[in-house]
């Protein structure tokens, strides 16, 4: 049998289809009907030549079959504009709701609804070019936005660089919304006039710029200086963010509806799939490998030690004598229990409880308390607070040193995580800065069979400057029940210094999300915020500890214990 | 005689259907079988062919195997069992349909007389 090569054509032909095996296969169909089309023009007398290019032509538009082929073999998405419609509804209550009830979902349910809205954009592109833009924009915001929520919280990427990325992705995510309300109102314009509920396309528009233009300043202040926002801000944003989120979903679903009354369709064309393909593939990378890298130290395990306190040398009546002195301030007992003798002989000549109230308002006055809102979100929601204090130097006074604990419980719903945390070295570094010395306690403690049992952090950082040599955040695995117990030393320098470029507070960092605890104390227990249920801060209590210079750390000379009250 | 394109579109997954439901084909194969039982009023070319024989394969109306002819590898569909529900239906809605328009064309009997 005489064979032909058809190869010129049939690698036109084929182009289209992406998979390799799903190309070859369709190639040797068609290579077996061009030869069965060839030999049969062979037959009835026709020369090689013309046998071959009559077997070709007879294919009939090259072109429109490869583009049907490619149709047929794609896995992109092709949904009808009721489902593409119905998508990009149930993409923004996922990419809105962050369903913090399933503690740990908050970043799949926004990463479902993300992907969702980008499909549904490209789908509903096809049919208008501001929601083909708007498909553009939100693919390029998704990649942003994925540095700022996904990479940076584990590789801690450089402050500007992730403030600008934020700035980009905020600014995007104004436009993206309002390109595809723009998109969608000329798209049911010509069907408007039967529909009898008015769609609130103008009140939409008008409220997502409003929220996206306050976002953005703020992110803009914010990289400037860390001080723009207020209680009062924060609320209002939230206020008007509930009000968008009830207009735009009016919006979309009497424009979802509409559109399947008038039976609008839209066709289907062969462009842009690559760059969908390179949007989802792009989120995808970024943040597979992060959730990866998540899990797999979510499953670590803390090793554990039965423990003791007897760590130091100290008669039974001088225990007890510093011990009394620290309960006297409202320190839980379990708390002073916990902690090892080494670290209670600190607290030795630590001043009686009526020296406390004496010295409360003259050694550290708080000027304010405020919020801000976390940098980068939605504007939704407040994520840490943060306090602004003075301190003012008792002459003779410079070394001091901090106690603070937490009561902390992962909840009944505990996602099997572990949890970051981080004394916040920007509020010693200026306070260290005539310090010489740094040191630290950490206790991590659980009950499990009736017994102490001490939990190994999992991984524990350091900063280590000329100044200071702090933790400055510790690892550990989530557990129902645990108590941290954290005692570090820091320096005054010999002038009065004004906190207020400090942020003073503890950060656990679950899952990627900020939850901080205030630097300061309540005599209330609190529940904290972590993820709508995890965390319970009962009580921060900060001790100072004063001793002259030169530091030495067998040379306490006299100790105070603080508690500050709200 | 030559059927316009746009009457024969709806109908081409019916033919196809129809014409692999009595034996295993490949693609030249179906074009003949339809030229031939239709003497030569339906013409398919291969840019229409093959495409709805891929989407109804991906609709599992078809599965295919490959065979050894004439020295090179050479593709069969047959019919599944929802094929052949599908035909069945596409029959019956071309019998509905063509029988609707007969009576039309027929005139048999105008509104409001």
């Amino acid at each position: 049998m005489q064979e032909h090569n058809f190869d010129e054509i049939l690698d036109f032909l084929c182009s289209g289809i992406m998979i390799k095996s799903e190309r070859q296969s369709v190639r040797d169909e068609l290579y077996d009907h061009l030869m069965c089309r060839y030999e049969t023009n062979l037959a009835v007398g026709m020369g090689e030549k013309t046998a071959a290019e009559s077997a070709i032509s007879d294919l009939g538009d090259k072109n429109t079959l490869r583009f049907k082929l490619s149709q047929v073999h794609s896995y992109y998405p092709k949904l009808s504009m009721k489902k593409a419609m119905n998508l990009l509804i149930f993409g923004y209550i996922f990419m809105h709701f962050h369903f913090s009830f399933f503690t740990g979902m908050k970043e799949i349910t926004s990463f479902i609804g993300t992907v969702c809205t980008i499909i549904a954009l490209y789908c509903l592109g096809k049919a208008n070019k501001k929601i083909k833009a708007s498909f553009y924009i939100k693919s390029v915001a998704s990649v942003f936005s994925c540095i700022v929520y996904a990479i940076e919280p584990i590789y801690s990427l450089p402050f500007m660089f992730t403030a600008v990325c934020g700035i980009i992705s905020s600014v995007l995510t104004l436009f993206y919304f309002v390109f595809a309300i723009l998109g969608l109102k000329e798209l049911v314009e010509p069907y408007n006039s039967v529909y009898t509920k008015k769609i609130p396309f103008g009140l939409s528009i008008f409220f997502n710029l409003i929220i996206g233009i306050f976002n953005t300043i703020i992110l803009i202040l914010l990289l400037l200086d860390g001080e723009t926002s207020t209680d009062i801000q924060s609320t209002l944003l939230f206020i008007v963010t509930i009000f968008m989120f009830i207009v735009d979903l009016v919006v979309l679903i009497r424009s979802s509806k509409l559109l399947w009354q008038s039976d609008h369709e839209y066709k289907i064309e062969d462009s842009s799939k690559k760059k969908v393909v390179a949007a989802i593939v792009a989120i995808a990378v970024a943040v597979v490998p992060t959730v990866a890298v998540d899990i797999s130290l979510a499953n670590q395990k803390a090793v554990t030690s039965v423990y003791s306190i007897e760590d130091y040398d100290m008669s039974q009546d001088e225990y007890e004598r510093i011990c009394n002195k620290i309960l006297a301030y409202g320190i839980p007992e379990k708390v002073v229990d916990s902690m090892p003798k080494s670290e209670i002989a600190n607290y030795t000549d630590c001043f009686e409880i009526t020296e406390y109230s004496q010295r409360e308002q003259s050694f550290m006055t708080y000027k304010n308390y405020y919020y801000m809102p976390e940098l980068f979100s939605d504007g939704t929601h407040v994520a840490y607070s943060s306090v602004l204090f003075e301190i003012k130097e008792p002459e003779g006074r410079s070394h001091y040193r901090i106690l603070s604990w937490i009561d902390y419980s992962a909840g009944k719903r505990k996602y099997d995580d572990s949890f970051y945390f981080i004394f916040n070295d920007n509020a010693f570094t200026p306070l260290n800065y005539s310090g010489e010395y740094n040191d630290n306690f950490l206790l991590i403690m659980s009950e499990e069979d009736g017994r102490l049992i001490r939990n190994e952090p999992l991984d524990v950082y350091t900063d280590k400057t000329a100044l200071t040599d702090n933790i400055t955040g510790v690892r550990f695995e989530s557990k129902e029940n645990l108590l941290i117990v954290h005692a570090v030393d820091f320096n005054l320098g010999k002038t009065s210094y004004l906190g207020n470029d400090s942020d003073n507070y503890i950060e656990f960092i679950h899952r990627n999300s900020v939850v901080s605890f205030p630097f300061r104390s309540s005599a209330d227990v609190k529940k904290y915020n972590i993820n709508g249920e995890l965390g319970y801060a009962s009580k921060q209590i900060y001790g100072m500890v004063h001793v002259p210079m030169p530091y030495e750390k067998d040379e306490y000379k006299d100790v105070t214990i603080l508690e500050v009250t709200e | 005689m030559k059927i316009s394109k746009e009457l024969a579109k709806g109908s081409t997954a019916l033919l196809v259907l129809s014409v692999i439901s009595k034996k295993d084909m490949y693609g030249y194969q179906i074009i003949k079988t339809i030229e031939m039982a239709s003497e030569d009023v339906f013409s398919l070319n291969e840019g229409t062919l093959y495409p709805i024989l891929h989407s109804l394969e991906a609709e599992k109306c078809l599965e295919s195997y490959w065979c050894e002819a004439e020295g090179r590898k050479r593709k069969y569909y047959k019919l599944t069992t929802k094929g052949l529900k599908e035909l069945a239906g596409r029959e019956q809605e071309w019998n509905t349909f063509s029988t609707a328009v007969t009576k039309v064309l027929g005139g048999v009997k105008l509104a409001g007389t």
